[in-house]
């Protein structure tokens, strides 16, 4: 059980995130995404590549087990019908064919791992000719025996019998005449009985050698038994054997012989022999078969003497074929010979493809670390590229910092400048200011001045300051005050001028007072007039006492007037 | 049969911690079968219908006896029956249900719901950024929970990096050899599960919280 959301609702299916992995189940009723929900592992869909397939192989291998089981009992309780002879056909792949009274398939039995490799589902219902000939050509086609190469093929037929055996065996022979495939390999007849062929099963060898090679080795692949020749000796004492037909073998070794590559000489040299052997070998062949067919018929004819001298004759011919034994020899040594050479070519073109395997092996190798190589070469130009802008950022920044610095220094310098030059100027306000401000405390009263209201307080103070010192002091001080662009004015003017200046500044009220006094008459002449009495008044009350009542109430009585 | 004389032990106590352990470990198929017979699956939270699974199931056990055939049948049809009479009530009932229960109980849970959706879709338009769709994600995630768990924590070391998700997206995948390098892994770890690692780093980077609960 497990808790989960949905992720997507699909038509059939929904995802759902659950425990750090996505799982698709089924949908069941209405559902949305985001929903929390609760599900169990039987709601999951599985698919090919997933968990599920295995529990699914499973399966599949229940229910085949499961058919055949049916299978076999349906067999067992309705009854095979049994067989009225067995042929065993032993290449390397054994099969054992089962065949009804009239010689047709009625059931097969792969003996070995190489016969189920072979296809022979079709072999039912046909003869044993055509039986035999499809086992051969099945194996002929799966690679189990070369008809073109040099080693020799052997096909072992082993029938069991109890009745027909011989007619099988007839039959089996005459196929070897009729039959490419079969003349183009040795047969090997040979029967066995019933016990042999289960002991035989049994013990896996091949059932029609198990007589010749019950006294030895065990063998179990009968290319490997007919290899030696002393054997196939052996072998022929009970069965028969029907040699590949000469001239397919003669065909065969030549074709090789045309393969091999050897020096010229040494070539026509062993083409000679071959075909000499070849020859010899042919002759000694036919008197020997001659002799056997003759020793045959007198053993069908039942003459003792006849027999007798069959089988002198056939003795005799016999020693023929082991004097023509030399020839064949040479047959062998041509064919030793060949595969030694043929072996060799084989080594060299398989090193030639190890080479060539190996070559590609390092080309893709090469190809690997070359695409490794740029794709590193790739991280390490966008690592650079990453590490240059952060240079040129780095770069940016410090010119930045520079010009700041710059700027800095020279709003400094420029900072530095203006004070350096301030202080110039300041050093005479700084003076005047310092007595100001000293001034200031001690005269409250000097505010009468008539700059009152034009002056701004520094200039009262200064007037102030003028008041204690003397008027001319005080007027200079006044002109400095008064902006330097008075200065000058002010330093040429008088006194009076200076009144005139504060009595312009102090507005008109003194003048309309004056003008209430008088009449009104010219500026100037009133100026001059008043100019002789305020200056008189001033004088006095200036030289009277510094701080004066009367000032005071003049100054009050102006006021007054400039409240009016 | 084993089980069945099991559950006639545990009638003995019903409140007993056996039994607790015995209900827990039968959850799935009360789960399974309320859930078919619901026609829809149980929410996770607070859903009636698995409490009434579970009361019936814990009838079964009660009300057991072994001439009621197997206890697994017995319980099944039991259940089954419970869930129906819920449906037959929820049914007749379900105004009422509306008012006092879901729209109370579950505001906060609607309001989270809609979020949680919001970000399942915002998610899907991401990944969409990457060519992966949910379906990718089901089929390459890592069978496995530890390397699920591992691939998480990659993941999540990578959402940190803030070069690394300005590659992934810049690039659209993975750079892995700058993953490899910095966090000292294989290649083969990250190439596993590359679709699963970048919908990690996603969640984190676009900060799914409600998403990072699952993941």
């Amino acid at each position: 059980m497990q808790k989960g959301i949905v992720m997507k609702v699909y038509d059939e299916y929904s995802v759902v995130l659950s425990n750090k992995a996505y799982y698709r189940i089924q949908r069941k009723g209405t559902m949305q995404q985001g929903q929390h929900i609760l599900f169990s592992e039987e709601d999951i869909i599985y698919y090919d590549s997933e968990r599920r397939n295995s529990f699914m192989q499973y399966k599949k291998i229940v229910a085949v087990a499961a058919s055949l089981l049916i299978l076999i009992t349906l067999g067992v309780v309705l009854g095979l019908p049994k067989p009225a002879s067995y042929v065993v056909v032993d290449i390397n792949p054994s099969v054992k064919l089962d065949l009804n009274k009239d010689a047709v398939v009625i059931g097969y039995d792969q003996l070995n791992e190489d016969a189920k490799t072979l296809n022979l589902k079709n072999i039912k219902g046909e003869t044993v000719e055509q039986a035999v000939e499809t086992i051969a050509s099945e194996a002929f086609l799966a690679g189990f025996m070369d008809v073109e190469d040099l080693e020799d093929d052997y096909i072992l037929i082993t029938t069991v019998s109890k009745e027909n055996s011989q007619d099988i065996q007839q039959r089996l022979e005459a196929l070897k005449e009729t039959s490419e495939l079969m003349g183009s390999v040795n047969v090997a007849l040979a029967q066995a009985d019933e016990k042999q062929l289960k002991e035989a099963i049994k013990a896996k060898v091949p059932v029609g050698l198990l007589s010749t090679a019950k006294n030895g080795e065990n063998i179990t692949s009968v290319k490997e038994f007919f290899e030696d020749d002393e054997r196939v000796l052996a072998f022929a004492k009970d069965g028969i054997i029907l040699v590949e037909d000469f001239e397919h073998k003669v065909n065969r070794v030549q074709k090789n012989l045309d393969k091999a590559k050897l020096d010229d000489d040494l070539r026509e040299e062993i083409i000679n022999d071959f075909l000499l052997a070849k020859e010899d070998y042919l002759t000694a062949k036919a008197i020997f078969l001659e002799d056997k067919i003759s020793y045959e018929k007198a053993l069908e004819s039942g003459d003792q003497e006849a027999i007798d001298k069959a089988r002198a004759k056939m003795e005799a011919s016999k020693q023929a074929m082991l004097d023509v034994e030399l020839s064949k020899d040479e047959v062998a040594r041509v064919k030793e010979a060949l595969l030694l050479q043929l072996e060799d070519i084989d080594r060299a073109e398989e090193l030639a493809e190890l080479a060539e395997e190996l070559r590609e092996d390092r080309l893709e190798d090469e190809e690997d670390r070359l695409e490794d190589l740029l794709e590193d070469e790739e991280d390490r130009l966008e690592d650079e590229l990453e590490w240059l802008e952060d240079l040129e950022e780095d770069e940016e920044d410090r010119l930045e910092d520079l010009r700041e610095e710059e700027e800095e220094r020279l709003e400094k310098l420029r900072e530095e400048e203006e004070d350096r030059l301030d202080d110039d100027d300041d050093d005479d306000d700084d003076d005047i200011d310092d007595d100001d401000d000293i001034d200031d405390d001690d005269d409250m009263d000097d505010d009468d001045d008539m700059d009152d209201d034009d002056d701004m307080d520094d200039d009262d103070d200064m007037d102030d300051d003028d008041d204690m010192d003397d008027d001319d002091d005080m007027d200079d001080d006044d002109d400095m005050d008064d902006d330097d662009d008075m200065d000058d004015d002010d330093d040429m003017d008088d006194d009076d001028d200076m009144d005139d200046d504060d009595d312009m500044d102090d507005d008109d009220d003194m003048d309309d007072d004056d003008d209430m006094d008088d009449d009104d008459m010219d500026d100037d002449s009133d100026d001059d007039s008043d100019d002789d009495s305020d200056d008189d008044s001033d004088d006095d009350s200036d030289d009277d006492s510094d701080d004066d009542s009367d000032d005071d109430s003049d100054d009050d009585s102006d006021d007054d007037s400039d409240d009016e | 049969m084993e089980l069945d004389e099991y559950v006639i032990e545990l009638q003995k106590d019903i409140h007993s911690n056996a039994c607790a352990q015995f209900i827990e470990e039968y959850k799935p198929f009360i789960l399974s079968n309320v859930s078919s017979k619901l026609g829809r699956y149980v929410s996770d939270q607070n859903d009636e219908a698995f409490s009434v699974g579970l009361s019936a199931f814990l009838e079964a056990i009660e009300k057991y006896d072994v001439q009621k055939g197997h206890f697994y049948g017995f319980a099944k049809m039991v259940l089954q029956r419970r869930v129906a009479n819920y449906l037959e009530r929820h049914d007749t009932h379900i105004h009422e249900d509306i008012d006092d229960h879901e729209m109370c109980d579950n505001t906060p849970f609607l309001e989270e719901q809609i979020i949680l959706k919001q970000e399942i879709e915002a998610f899907e338009k991401k990944l969409q950024l990457f060519g992966l769709t949910f379906d990718d994600l089901v089929e390459n995630k890592p069978m496995h929970l530890d390397t699920r768990e591992r691939s998480v924590e990659i993941g999540k070391k990578t959402s940190q990096e803030q070069d690394l998700v300005d590659w992934l997206y810049e690039k659209r995948r993975l750079p892995i050899t700058k993953m490899c390098r910095r966090f000292n892994i294989t290649r083969k770890i990250i190439g596993r599960s590359k679709e699963f690692i970048i919908s990690v780093i996603v969640v984190w980077v676009e900060k799914f919280d409600l998403l990072k609960q699952w993941i």
